[in-house]
């Protein structure tokens, strides 16, 4: 169980954040509300890693030497901890994302078997529903009036080729497709 | 599948069962990692995709297998919720139905955190 502590000081321009009783974070509180402005205007891609790296970005705890030029800097790129953001996560392969993220307890070993196991027991349950709760074919096509356009059957299309495009790789071509169909939203 | 309770229930079994022989072969080494079989071809969970989306532009993505997996099986909450909605019209009395994962796993699997 991860405790977290996050104490102020120095005018809240401090920030510490502390995960069992040892500090792997310090920054500069102007700073991440500097990175919040920024982040409005980013990918939402972007946005993810950003955050990701500020949270899990592991530096000793040092005295604050903080001077109140940097502190009065307005360009996010020229702050020390937001211009030291490696780049994107998806260049690093999730097993060394896992290894090296101090937020993921590594008592709690996700393996593409997992990944697996969910998806077919999300399918599971829409096949369960089919089997005990509908008894006609015309169930399927009835157009919904809280959501015009949506059908049961439209649904259930949509998430079954959704997986198996997924799954079903044809030779030399991987590629995934989504929103082929309109009600697919 | 779209008009066929049969057609849906028997579209769902075979997805169900391509899970089944995917993780007949998977293999995990270690956390986070993995790899299947696919076509005779070995995927890993981190392999390279093309995510080909229409939503309603033709975009076009680089993602990865494990990601693509993911987002289908969160999709699907998303679509089964969509379902109880339209089902909440024709059927009065809905069994539990549209649960997270998270939930799912934690009914299912039995555990505990």
């Amino acid at each position: 169980m991860l405790k977290f502590t996050v104490k102020f000081a120095h005018q809240r321009l401090i920030t510490r954040l502390v995960i069992n009783n040892s500090p792997i974070f310090l920054c500069i509180y102007r700073e991440i509300t500097a990175y919040q402005k920024l982040a409005a205007h980013r990918s939402s891609s972007q946005l993810i890693a950003a955050r990701h790296c500020v949270t899990v970005t592991s530096r000793p705890l040092a005295p604050p030497r903080v001077s109140r030029v940097s502190l009065t800097r307005k360009t996010l790129t020229t702050t020390s901890a937001l211009a030291k953001i490696p780049p994107l996560m998806s260049v690093i392969p999730s097993e060394e994302i896992s290894m090296t993220n101090p937020l993921l307890p590594a008592s709690q070993p996700t393996g593409l078997s997992d990944l697996l196991h969910v998806s077919q027991i999300v399918l599971l349950q829409a096949r369960d529903l089919l089997f005990t709760s509908f008894v006609a074919d015309e169930q399927l096509t009835y157009k919904s009036k809280l959501m015009p356009g949506s059908t049961i059957g439209t649904s259930l299309s949509s998430i079954g080729s959704c997986l198996v495009v997924t799954l079903r790789q044809p030779q030399g071509n991987i590629y995934a497709m989504r929103g082929t169909t309109s009600s697919c939203c | 599948m779209e008009s066929s309770l049969q057609g849906a229930y028997d579209a769902l079994t075979d997805t169900v069962k391509r899970l089944d022989q995917l993780l007949a072969t998977c293999s995990d080494r270690e956390h986070a990692s993995g790899s299947v079989t696919v076509d005779g071809r070995t995927l890993n969970i981190d392999e390279t995709m093309t995510l080909n989306a229409v939503t309603p532009h033709m975009q076009a993505l680089q993602t990865s297998f494990g990601r693509e997996l993911w987002f289908s099986a969160l999709h699907a909450i998303h679509h089964w919720s969509m379902v109880r909605v339209v089902a909440g019209e024709l059927v009065s009395d809905m069994p539990r139905f549209a649960s997270c994962q998270a939930f799912l796993i934690h009914s299912f699997l039995g555990y505990s955190n």
